[in-house]
């Protein structure tokens, strides 16, 4: 009985007591209430889940697939095929080298300005590369009867080829040069199919430096990621 | 010019402070917070401590507010949310200690309690206390829970409740007895 009469007494002592707190308390408190009222918590968490997400989807869609076209793609061409494309476009060098003289010649011989050096060179052709083709490969070498020829003589004839093409190249004038930019011009006119579309010239190489900077960025993440895998392993942290 | 009063009863108070009506809440706060307070400084020491701990339960009452029901008292609720605000407080200070013991069956107190005595010195006596003995004193004592309902509250046994109660009353009594001789005499009630 003596504790509860006691415990009694205390209570109704401590129960009636009031102690006036300090004028400023409201203030703090409607300072804090206001706070809570403009920031609420959850509101923060969404706020930071939502940037997450998005930042996730921005990564996602930027990197996106991003292990499919990497690499790049190795085709295998026929071996024999650039032998023969060296065939077809060296003889115009030949033409050019063993029709210089011609050229001279003919440029002495006063040139018509309708027939500038370009028809010149159109002219020469079929004749001076049979003549650099017999002086070269010192036989009977031409397209047509090329593919019946051993492979060996095909071989040595490039060979040939080449160290004549090596030897006149030096001399080359500008105004075969010239010749050769406008023939060239002349046959990317004519060509109606051959077509540069700049958007997709400018689609590829964009796509291209692409590449290279998300292999870039996924160096440096992987790089990162096995350092702190190390750090974990090693409890370097 | 009268005065007129916004708010008859406590129940529109409530209900407008809870839609966040910050005059209602003024008027919550003005009303309740001296005995708010007075139940906060019961557990903590000092009283800007206790003033803090006041204004974080207010803060709790405000923000909690639509979740009150009409099923017990207001400031019984209230009373309810600043003793745990102080638990709270008292436990992050790290002060109270609770030491498992063993209680004593039928231990005899006779307190010298003399009417003289004032809350204010009531309340010195009860701040001398450990902060253990003094939580489980205060909530059995004056907040009127039961032993289970304190041990769930700090975590803590309803053995090492009873035991803190005891010790709490024992401490109280050579206290009481102490300065009885000293000052009031000898006095029993």
């Amino acid at each position: 009985m003596e504790p509860e009469r006691f415990e009694n007494n205390v209570k109704k002592l401590l129960e009636g007591r009031e102690i006036q707190p300090s004028a400023a308390g409201w203030e703090k408190l409607e300072q804090r209430l206001e706070q809570g009222r403009k920031k609420p918590t959850y509101l923060l968490w969404i706020t930071a889940v939502a940037a997450v997400a998005a930042l996730f989807f921005v990564l996602g869609t930027f990197f996106d697939s991003p292990f499919t076209s990497e690499a790049p793609q190795v085709v295998e061409e026929n071996s024999a095929l650039p032998v023969l494309q060296e065939k077809t476009s060296e003889p115009e060098v030949i033409q050019i080298a063993a029709s210089e003289e011609n050229e001279k010649v003919e440029e002495e011989e006063k040139p018509s300005a309708e027939r500038p050096v370009k028809n010149a060179i159109f002219e020469a052709p079929v004749a001076s590369v049979s003549e650099a083709e017999s002086e070269v490969a010192s036989g009977n070498f031409s397209e047509a009867t090329e593919e019946k020829k051993p492979l060996k003589e095909i071989q040595s004839a490039e060979d040939n080829v080449e160290v004549a093409v090596n030897e006149n190249r030096a001399a080359v004038s500008d105004n075969e040069v010239e010749a050769l930019l406008l023939l060239a011009t002349a046959e990317l006119k004519a060509d109606t199919t051959f077509t540069v579309n700049s958007k997709d010239l400018l689609y590829q190489v964009e796509y291209e430096l692409e590449q290279s900077f998300r292999q870039k960025v996924f160096e440096v993440v992987k790089e990162g990621i096995s350092r702190a895998k190390t750090a974990v392993a090693n409890r370097d942290f | 010019m009268k005065v007129i009063q916004l708010f008859k009863n406590d129940a529109l108070l409530i209900k407008r402070a809870a839609a966040g009506n910050r005059q209602a809440q003024r008027k919550i706060y003005e009303k309740h917070s001296a005995k708010m307070l007075s139940i906060c400084r019961q557990y903590v020491k000092d009283l800007h401590h206790a003033e803090e701990v006041m204004l974080n339960g207010f803060f709790k009452v405000f923000t909690h507010l639509k979740d009150f029901r009409d099923e017990g008292s207001f400031e019984g609720w209230m009373r309810q949310i600043m003793v745990r605000e102080s638990i709270s407080f008292l436990r992050t200070d790290k002060r109270s200690m609770f030491a498992e013991d063993e209680v004593p069956e039928n231990a005899d107190f006779s307190y010298c309690f003399t009417s003289e005595f004032n809350a204010a010195h009531i309340q010195k006596v009860i701040d001398s206390l450990p902060e253990g003995y003094k939580m489980v004193f205060l909530m059995y004592a004056v907040e009127g829970y039961k032993h289970h309902e304190i041990a769930k509250m700090l975590n803590i046994t309803e053995g090492t409740s009873k035991s803190q109660l005891f010790k709490a009353r024992k401490m109280l009594q050579e206290k009481l007895e102490q300065e009885n001789k000293t000052e009031y005499g000898t006095g029993k009630i």
